[in-house]
């Protein structure tokens, strides 16, 4: 018994002090090894008699798993020990810079992105998307717009002209307006209709708040019952969704456009007392947009009977609507490239507007 | 158009203030756009005594001045020549704001000397367009208020007149549309009728059925006049609104213009031969303008003329030698109607902008001819005395007023609104409309705009006001059952996206570039020009956004960015007709901006390459699901790539869907920029192959495991890559799931080793080890034959 105690004494301990790895596989074989002290311990417990070896065996059991317990938490410590070592050693600097990311590299322009806002508010309410051509020709831009040739409203179009002409449909130009767009879809199709046409605009025109290429959107509601109650609903929900304010609140004053009659133009209400323009509030007003009723011989030129069908259109700058939101100050900077400029307003490609979401990034 | 307030209260008795006057203007449609009331603008300003006036010590043409304003001395310094001591002027304290310039003015020290203020001049005080020195002003002590010591303060308002309106041009028909909104009583100027029995000089107008470009001709002669500066109040009139005084003649006809619409014209009557009147120039003929330049005419153009020579150029502009000077003793006055349509041609086509254009071009009032030629004769007649003839007339043919049956109805189906019938007569009455039992509506001469019902409408409900619009939700009918984009607008929209998620920017650049960059075209797209561009840099329509893309890169590293992904999705035109233009996505990478990395970094950086923008166009081929064998490459690209490293991407029937390719070195070198990639999508082209067909394809598990297989060939180095793809896929083996080509290393004698790891997937039961075999054996077979390699023995 004493024995068994000194021995379980002596070989905790040698455990314990052993210095390696090796150490404890020394240990290890020289008492549980096939010629090792507890092995033979019991081996020899066969020769004993019942009553000794019901005594003795459970003893030398328990000394044997003891050891062996022993023997394989060192081993693991020092397993551990020398992996520590060696993590240590495989240490890299985490605090190195990572490539950026190309999804925020990368831009949107801000045309681009407040086309994106303007196409599902005007997509939540029904309007489709028409696209026309930049080049048109005299016809579309003018003519058919209710603009004769002589007329003076000709001359504030400030016109690019190109060396080409149709006896029918006139002398070639580039669009001063999408307007073109509202007969082009309207012969192609059955009415009612509801769409927005956006797109490049063009006029010989340039200072600080003019570029001879810009951005227009253009919208156009023709039915059986459209009246100016309509077009007044529309543009307080759109510009109420767009500027995300509650109740826009808009005046309309009577202008002079040859598409429309009656002519209107659409001031929204904002505050010019601070150093931002805040659209929505306070006492001033600020003129955003062009509509009315549309001319019926515009609806004529498209083939559509105007004592049964009548409707409203209304036209926004798009770049303007941009430097309003997202308080851009300079048109010109829009079109230059600039690397910089596109970098502080443009928009993540993840930044997608949608309703649900909300429209502003 | 320029008027002051108590010109417009000639016409207009009213008791309304400024406020209300202007807030109504914009109201009714004519649009106010800027309101000068010195009362109000100078409020702050003070009269100043200049006590003292020295040299600037640092500066020739600056003094400075003491000056008193009342209750003490300030200095300040200042650049008028008559800035001088004694002088009684007009002081701008700290914190006021000039009116013309809007500055604030504020404590400034000018070459060293601080200036406490400013002395004005009658231009930046709007008070008249004296700008020469400071103003000077006579009853007055320092100290009073400025808005006292200047004495007139007539506002002035500005207001936009759309080019409907040109019975607004007049002041008088602006009082008009105030008193039908209800702001006062609209004067009527009585009329003598001139009685004489002095004989004038015949006229005549040539109109004919065809072609009446004067309707109307008339004038009379005024004989002995004595021309003269005209008299204060129509000087100041002129004055306050930006019109030169000329004499008083001339004077008087400029009022003419400006008080009732109505242009005249008083010729020297000494120099006119015999008969005056309207008729066409011959080709060639030629007149010295009173804008001093000299025009050579056209048979299109109507002038005045005498049956000797041109007198003028009919409703544009007067001869220069044959018009009213002041020593001009005898005049003949000339009123007349030309039409609308004649005179903007001209104008236009002679680029000459006068008063007399801008009104007959948008229509003056044919019934006015005759009453506007009295009330000219008469203020002649009483300024510069002298005796006038009889009136002498050619009438073309009588003028018959608009007449419009009209439904009141249309009132509230267009504008939504209800206005009684009582209402609708007031108004329609009050503009000067005649309107019978069955509202049959006769339209006044001087409204030459309004023809159809809903013009009517539209006259009826600016005047009743248009703040009584209610909003009226308009019904959602039909909701969207389909999506609102065509399949070509959410390409565009993805494209746009996946472009910007691959690290590039969006750019919108104009679409016209200079002929420097459009040259650079490939062979075939021939730039169109334009007849009058804006500027010689922006003359050509760029053949493709990679133009524009390519132009900002340059001025872009001109700024030092070198390393930049740009991207542009927009138009490129072929030719100048409606249509000849392609949507085109196109990108370029510059410097070291990568697909994988963009700028300089530790892990190292390399330059972007034909790779780079390859990865851009397959990119989004793959999101829209366009395979492989869609599509074969065509090397090299279009012109404007290097021929080497570059190719078109071909579409089965043979269209060029996209280019990518390192940008020509020729075109390098002449625009001076470094070497860089770009890409060109043809959007209309992808869009006739994509497949819009969203059918739902089942996914099936394979439970059995696929196979891979490595091979590697030697194949001469001018066989491209994939001439070995496709002599897989011309196998036709459908087992093979994958094809990948992952290793390529260039050896000697023109050779280069390709390999390729190919997955074949057994779908219903294991493949035996020779059936593997004998697909490899097909493949490799395949490879060596149209390849003309060698599989590589391992």
């Amino acid at each position: 018994m004493e024995n068994l105690n000194s021995i379980k004494k002596e070989i905790l301990q040698k455990i314990k002090s052993a210095e390696s790895d090796g150490n404890v596989e020394e240990i290890r074989i020289r008492e549980l090894g096939k010629k090792g002290r507890i092995t033979k311990l019991l081996s020899e417990l066969g020769k004993l008699d019942q009553e000794e070896r019901k005594k003795l065996g459970p003893k030398i059991n328990d000394l044997k798993n003891k050891v062996l317990k022993e023997i394989e938490e060192k081993k693991e410590f020092f397993l551990d020990q020398a992996l520590n070592k060696k993590l240590l050693e495989e240490k890299v600097d985490v605090t190195l810079p990572v490539k950026s990311s190309q999804n925020t590299n990368g831009r949107i322009h801000p045309v681009s992105q407040v086309l994106d806002e303007i196409t599902e508010i005007f997509g939540s309410l029904g309007y489709e998307i028409a696209d026309g051509p930049d080049i048109e020709t005299e016809y579309y831009n003018f003519n058919a717009l209710n603009i004769p040739e002589s007329h003076p409203a000709r001359q504030m179009h400030d016109t690019f002209y190109f060396d080409e002409f149709d006896k029918d449909q006139g002398q070639s130009v580039l669009r001063t307006h999408t307007s073109p767009v509202q007969v082009r879809t309207m012969e192609e199709g059955e009415p009612p209709f509801r769409f927005i046409s956006p797109g490049r605009t063009y006029r010989c025109d340039s200072d600080q708040t003019h570029t001879p290429m810009f951005h227009q959107i253009e919208g156009l509601s023709v039915d059986k019952e459209t009246n100016l109650g309509h077009l007044k609903w529309t543009l307080e929900t759109f510009l109420s969704s767009f500027f995300e304010i509650k109740n826009t609140k808009i005046q309309m004053r009577p202008s002079y456009f040859p598409f429309t009659e009656p002519s209107l133009e659409i001031d929204v209400l904002c505050d010019r007392s601070g150093p931002v323009l805040k659209i929505g509030e306070g006492s001033d007003w600020l003129e955003v947009a062009g509509a009315g009723m549309v001319h019926p011989n515009v609806l004529k030129s498209a083939n559509i009977d105007p004592d049964i069908y009548q409707g409203f259109a209304f036209g926004f700058g798009l770049d303007r609507l941009a430097q309003l939101k997202y308080g851009i100050p300079d048109l010109r900077t829009f079109f230059s490239g600039d690397i910089r400029w596109l970098r502080h307003y443009g928009f993540s490609a993840l930044d997608i507007p949608t309703l649900s979401r909300g429209l502003k990034k | 158009m320029k008027f002051t307030l108590s010109w417009l209260k000639e016409h207009l008795e009213t008791n309304s203030s400024l406020d209300e006057i202007t807030n109504n203007l914009t109201e009714i449609g004519l649009e106010v756009e800027d309101i000068i009331n010195p009362e109000k603008d100078l409020e702050d300003f003070i009269v100043g005594k200049i006590l003292t006036s020295e040299k600037h010590p640092n500066a020739d043409r600056l003094s400075v001045c003491k000056v008193d304003i009342g209750n003490e001395i300030k200095e300040v310094v200042c650049g008028a020549p008559n800035a001088k001591e004694g002088l009684l002027t007009i002081y701008a304290p700290l914190g006021s704001i000039i009116p013309k310039s809007k500055m604030v003015i504020q404590k400034t020290k000018i070459r060293d000397i601080v200036s406490y203020g400013m002395l004005c001049s009658g231009d930046e005080l709007n008070i008249d367009n004296e700008n020469e020195g400071i103003i000077e002003i006579k009853k007055a002590k320092a100290g009073d208020k400025a808005s006292k010591a200047l004495g007139d303060l007539d506002p002035i308002i500005e207001i936009a007149i759309t080019p409907n309106r040109p019975d607004c041009l007049g002041v008088y028909g602006i009082a008009r549309d105030l008193a039908a909104k209800g702001l006062g009583r609209l004067k009527v100027t009585k009329m003598n009728t001139l009685k004489s029995h002095e004989e004038s000089i015949p006229v005549y107008t040539k109109s004919t059925k065809n072609n009446n470009f004067c309707n109307i001709f008339a004038g009379r002669l005024i004989e002995g006049i004595e021309n003269k500066e005209s008299p204060d109040w129509l000087k100041n009139r002129l004055e306050k609104i930006g019109l030169r005084n000329i004499n008083a003649v001339v004077d008087i006809t400029n009022f003419l213009t400006y008080d009732r619409g109505r242009p005249l014209h008083a010729y020297n009557s000494d120099l006119i031969a015999k008969d005056i009147g309207a008729r066409l120039a011959k080709v060639g003929e030629k007149i010295k303008a009173l804008d001093g330049k000299e025009y050579i005419l056209d048979e299109e153009t109507c002038v005045i003329a005498d049956n000797e020579k041109v007198l003028g150029i009919a409703g544009i502009i007067g001869g220069e030698e044959f018009g009213s000077e002041i020593e001009t003793k005898n005049i003949f006055l000339e009123s007349a109607f030309f039409d609308p349509i004649h005179i903007a041609r001209t104008g236009r086509k002679l680029n000459i902008n006068s008063d007399a254009r801008y009104r007959f071009e948008r229509g003056t009032d044919p019934n006015f001819v005759l009453e506007g030629l009295d009330i000219a004769t008469e203020m002649i007649l009483d300024i510069c005395g002298g005796k006038a003839s009889k009136t002498s007339v050619a009438l073309h043919e009588d003028f018959k007023n608009n007449k419009i049956n009209f439904d009141i109805k249309l009132i509230e189906k267009i504008s939504g609104i209800k206005i009684s019938p009582k209402d609708i007569k007031k108004i329609l009455l009050s503009l000067g409309f005649e309107i019978d039992k069955n509202f049959k509506i006769t339209v006044p001469s001087w409204r030459p705009d309004v023809s159809l019902p809903i013009d009517i409408v539209e006259e009826v409900i600016r005047i009743y006001g248009l703040n009584n619009v209610e909003s009226i939700p308009l019904k959602n009918s039909d909701q969207p059952s389909k999506p609102i984009l065509t399949n070509s607008q959410k390409n565009t929209n993805l494209i746009r996206r996946n472009l910007a998620s691959r690290g590039l920017i969006e750019n919108i650049s104009y679409s016209f570039v200079s002929s420097e960059f459009s040259d650079l075209s490939p062979k075939g797209r021939k730039p169109i020009q334009l007849l009058n561009p804006i500027s010689e840099d922006l003359s050509d329509m760029r053949t493709s956004p990679l133009i524009s893309l390519i132009s900002n890169f340059r001025e872009n590293k001109n700024r030092g960015f070198n390393d930049i992904g740009i991207y542009e999705i927009g138009p490129g035109f072929s030719g100048p007709k409606p249509g000849q233009q392609n949507s085109i996505a196109a990108g370029l990478r510059t410097g070291i901006y990568k697909s994988t990395g963009t700028e300089r970094h530790w892990q190292g950086n390399e330059k972007a390459d034909v790779f780079d923008v390859k990865s851009d166009v397959f990119s989004y081929l793959d999101l829209i699901n366009i395979s492989n064998d869609l599509f074969t490459h065509a090397i090299p690209g279009s012109d404007w790539y290097h021929p080497g490293r570059s190719a078109n991407i071909i579409s089965e029937k043979g269209e060029i869907m996209a280019s990518f390719g390192e940008i020509h070195p020729k075109i390098l070198s002449k625009l001076n920029i470094p070497s860089c990639v770009g890409f060109e999508i043809y959007l209309d082209e992808i869009l006739k192959v994509i497949n819009t067909q969203n059918d739902n394809k089942e996914f099936i598990f394979y439970n059995l495991q696929a196979v891979k297989r490595d091979f590697s060939f030697d194949i001469p180095i001018n066989v491209n890559s994939s001439t070995l793809i496709d002599a897989i896929n011309s196998c036709n083996i459908d087992l093979i799931d994958d094809i990948k080509l992952f290793d390529q290393f260039i050896l000697e004698n023109s050779k280069k080793s390709l390999a390729v790891e190919i997955t074949i997937q057994p779908k219903k039961e294991t493949l035996k080890d020779n059936e593997i075999d004998s697909i490899c054996e097909k493949i490799i077979q395949a490879i060596e034959k149209a390849t003309s390699g060698k599989l590589r023995s391992s």
